[in-house]
């Protein structure tokens, strides 16, 4: 539990010592006996914002991340450059689920704090996780190892971000980075095993799935990458068993079909055609189902750009939103954003450009969007 | 462990073979030199038509059959007319003057083409000893034959190869690449397409930063190839649908050929950019099968279609079947597929290829011995396909510089671009390169498109003691290019290695048709065995490496 000094000082020394009982509750895993006594104090001392960033604490550990957020939110409002309170609630938001509102949450907290490692690594960290592995991701990882190299999470999420990127060789070492501050991480074994592989050492990555293997036998990950690394090395009857294992384990899209792929060729290398050809079939079915997803993708946002020339923002606005439920795609939504505008729907809009820098790079233009919408809001609210 | 002493062992049994010196391949930059001045223009305008990415090929022709290789250069044209309106967006020629400069010889020789070009194959269709060009254009194909006194005929509509339809409009070309694929001694002709696709039609895909992008491939709809038998009478027969051909749609960039199986007969991979590649297997000389699924080249390793580009087929390893290496784009890789008799080994993970490309943009390819230590290497001419990439915040750029990798003879390769020489170093839109000895020393030089900027002429440096052997195929019963042959070269130590003939080589792109061989330190070679598109079996013993030599097809 973070407990900021310069927060804590509360007026009387009863509420002094009704803050330092909650947090002593809190720190032994009984928010719920904490909760309410934070409450109580948050309405004896409405200006105090170590109260609501106390609870925001308890209540992210109790895994309610939005009233988390909430909490952290009456912290801020108090206290707006409390950063660490920025950074938390940015973790909550993306705990929550809310990427756009996480991530231009922690951004403003990096901005705010230069030296705040957690919202350097959470950035990072849900960029990564949402596959944006882009130079801001990566360089807000490297900045939370610089400042705290003892943070194995942020060592791990930096190899993920370097593995997504294919820098193979500086996401092994970051993986070993992990490792060596806590070598029982299966995560990061599995992500080291992945990044010899993917740099060219098979025979490593081989062992260090096996590794893997031995303590989860039936996570299909490390079936494939074990699969994977013994068709490289040309075992073939040793990569068809794992293979096979992991076909029915892989639950990722892309997984399944690198698993259903290396058996057809498997298959097909020890002459058992039947079982490839079922292989086959089933990889062409997957990418019928792509194909056909991504032909109405590209139709409705034809029909979009007829409707934009047009100046028909409606139906701009509810082609595009279909088109988005099938691919999430930054200028999309930006198109979007601008027809939610044209619209007069400026919250729509905010929504929109928020959620297109969630799931691309963050742009000037985008930016620029969102502060120019937003100031229509502040107007409009006025 | 013991796979590590096994790597170990071959590598200096590899070295032991031909006791080659650790050669650095080199190249300098001898375009001002050359005096070819040629500017790659694809016309770029706001609407983003998708033709403009991908201008265009060269290629490497002895078109007045002195013994050096002229280079001919593809060039767009003016968007939307889709014309040459203006003699900048002539395709060249320019004329080897044997001794590094090169005369523009286009206008006198009548080649300047017409339309928005792609691509261009060469090959000596009427057998007549000189080399005819056919273009491969988004507007009508060309056919242009080799008048034999430095001029050329356009012979498009007599020949019948101006373009299939689909849909009622004229196919969208890439590629082309000269085969005989029934081996009747007449080069056939194999014309890749793209997709379908309009002037100022395209999808509108939106850029972050507002303004339109390049649409994927996948947004438009993919097309089938067409392959053209030779009557034998200066007119060709679309025999598309007849051979099977036609029964395979994708987005084709190019084409590359071998008898991947050794039954006689040449075979066809085409890199398809956003679909499956394929694989066609030529039944006897009368119908392909598609089977680059079963064959295990259609995908990359994770069952990902690549957006395929350029490629070549040839034995990488030395062990007398043709392997298939092609490029693609950023995070895909350029996969490198070795021959294993019916199936192909996805080598890019255990080779250090997949570690060297994956953060590469590649076009037109090549597999050729750069440094002729009797192990072929692999060059790339590279550039990102999207010229707002930088606008993405991918931290990508648009120009990229060219690579090139040394097989090392263990089945690794090693990215030696950073001692290859300045150009390497140099980023650009590089689309386009043909391979040839452009100076008779025995080492392979490129020619480099660029889009929007100069060709670029790359004479081969690469400073060592290695022998090397180039083969000008004649043919008498087999066509006359001898395209298609296999040739096995033993040198005096007893190691063996293969090489096919032909032309069709990378993206929209044609390579000198002599075949080339490094022999390391080996002087001699003790023999050569040709296996002609004929079926005839010739050898020739006791050949004397660094010399350009003529073999022509023995009688039966």
């Amino acid at each position: 539990m973070i407990v900021l000094p310069l927060l804590l000082f509360l007026q009387s020394d009863t509420g002094r010592l009704q803050f330092e009982h909650a947090n002593e509750l809190a720190q032994q895993g009984h928010c719920e006996q904490a909760e309410p006594i934070y409450r109580e104090l948050a309405q004896k001392y409405p200006n105090k914002p170590a109260i609501p960033f106390a609870l925001g604490q308890c209540q992210f550990q109790a895994k309610d991340y939005l009233a988390a957020a909430g909490s952290f939110q009456a912290a801020l409002a108090l206290d707006p450059t409390a950063s660490v309170a920025a950074a938390m609630r940015g973790a909550a938001l993306g705990m929550a689920g809310k990427m756009p509102e996480a991530l231009e949450q922690l951004r403003a907290a990096t901005r705010q704090d230069a030296s705040i490692e957690p919202a350097f690594r959470m950035l990072g960290m849900f960029e990564v996780e949402s596959g944006q592995s882009g130079p801001e991701a990566l360089e807000a990882l490297k900045r939370a190892v610089s400042l705290d190299s003892s943070d194995e999470r942020a060592h791990y999420w930096l190899g993920q971000g370097l593995l997504a990127t294919r820098d193979f060789e500086e996401a092994a070492a970051e993986f070993e980075a992990a490792l060596r501050l806590q070598r029982s991480d299966p995560e990061a074994e599995l992500g080291h095993a992945e990044a010899l592989r993917a740099a060219g050492q098979p025979e490593r990555a081989l062992g260090e799935f096996q590794s893997v293997l031995q303590r989860s036998p039936s996570w299909g990950k490390a079936l494939l990458g074990a699969a994977r690394c013994d068709y490289d090395l040309q075992r073939f009857p040793e990569a068809l068993r794992l293979a096979e294992a992991a076909h029915g384990k892989v639950t990722d899209l892309e997984e399944k079909r690198a698993a259903v792929w290396l058996l057809a060729r498997l298959y097909r290398a020890q002459n058992e055609i039947a079982k490839a050809q079922q292989m086959e079939a089933e990889l062409a079915a997957m990418e019928r189902d792509m194909a056909d997803r991504l032909t109405h993708f590209r139709m409705l946002q034809e029909e979009a750009a007829r409707y934009r020339t047009a100046g028909d923002y409606a139906k701009v606005a509810a082609t595009l939103e279909q088109a988005l439920k099938i691919e999430q795609r930054q200028d999309s939504l930006v198109v979007l954003g601008d027809a939610y505008r044209k619209l007069g729907r400026s919250k729509d809009a905010a929504q929109c450009y928020l959620r297109a820098l969630a799931v691309g790079p963050e742009q000037p233009e985008i930016t620029q969007r969102l502060a120019a919408t937003r100031a229509d809001l502040g107007r409009q609210s006025r | 462990m013991r796979a590590g002493i096994l790597i170990g062992l071959l590598s200096v049994s590899a070295l032991l073979f031909y006791g080659t010196e650790a050669s650095t391949i080199r190249f300098e930059d001898a375009t001002a030199k050359s005096g070819v001045s040629f500017i790659t223009r694809n016309s770029a305008t706001p609407n983003k038509n998708q033709i403009e990415t991908m201008v265009a090929g060269v290629a490497l022709i002895d078109y007045d059959q002195d013994g050096y290789p002229d280079i001919y250069l593809v060039n767009g044209a003016e968007i939307p007319s889709l014309a040459k309106t203006s003699s900048a967006y002539w395709n060249g020629l320019y004329h080897n003057n044997h001794d590094g400069t090169f005369t523009d010889v286009t206008e006198r020789a009548g080649v300047q083409g017409a339309g928005y070009g792609m691509g261009v194959a060469v090959g000596d269709y009427d057998n007549d000893g000189y080399p005819d060009l056919f273009l491969a254009n988004v507007t009508g194909n060309q056919l242009f034959h080799n008048n034999r006194d430095g001029t050329f005929t356009e012979v498009t509509r007599a020949a019948g190869v101006e373009g299939a339809n689909y849909k009622g409009k004229k196919m969208w070309s890439t590629a082309a690449g000269w085969f005989d694929y029934n081996n009747d001694g007449r080069l056939d002709l194999f014309v890749v397409n793209y997709c379908v696709w309009g002037v100022n039609q395209d999808p509108y895909c939106s850029s972050p930063k507002g303004g339109r992008s390049y649409c994927s491939p996948r947004f438009y709809e993919p097309l089938h190839n067409t392959l053209y038998r030779n009557d034998g009478n200066g007119h060709f027969t679309d025999v598309s649908d007849e051979t099977g051909i036609a029964k395979s749609f994708g987005r084709g960039m190019s084409v590359s050929f071998a008898d991947y199986d050794g039954d006689g007969f040449l075979d066809a991979f085409v890199a398809n950019d956003n679909d499956a590649n394929f694989l066609f297997h030529n039944i006897g000389g009368k119908r392909f099968e598609e089977v680059g699924t079963e064959a295990g080249i259609a995908y990359n390793d994770n069952g990902k279609a690549l957006s395929g580009m350029g490629s070549d087929f040839r034995d990488v390893n030395n062990d007398g079947r043709p392997d298939i290496w092609h490029t693609a784009v950023e995070h895909e890789t350029f996969p490198l597929y070795l021959n294993m008799g019916k199936l192909f080994f996805a080598a890019g993970a255990s080779s250090g290829l997949d570690r060297c490309t994956v953060n590469m943009s590649g076009w037109g390819n090549g597999i050729f011995d750069f440094d002729n230590d009797g192990w072929k290497d692999l060059f790339v001419a590279r550039s990102n396909v999207l010229d707002n990439i930088a606008d993405l915040g991918t931290g990508r750029e648009y120009f990229e510089p060219n690579s090139v990798f040394r097989n090392l003879g263990n089945g690794q390769f090693e990215d030696v671009s950073a001692q290859a020489g300045p150009d390497f170093q140099a980023a650009a839109a590089h689309r386009g390169v043909a391979f040839g000895d452009l100076d008779n020393d025995g080492r392979i030089d490129a020619v480099v498109s660029v889009l929007g900027g100069n060709v670029k002429v790359l004479r081969n440096v690469s400073a060592n003691s290695n022998h090397w052997l180039v083969l000008k195929l004649r043919g008498t019963r087999s066509n006359r290019m001898g395209l298609g042959a296999q040739i096995r070269l033993t040198t005096e130590g007893g190691k063996a290695q293969w090489n096919e003939a032909t032309t069709s080589v990378g993206y929209a792109s044609s390579s000198d048709a002599r075949v080339h061989f490094g022999l390391g330190a080996a002087a001699l070679v003790r023999e050569l065995e040709i296996r002609w598109p004929s079926g005839i079996r010739q050898t020739v013993r006791n050949v004397r490496a660094d010399q350009m030599l003529t073999v022509e097809e023995a009688a039966p």
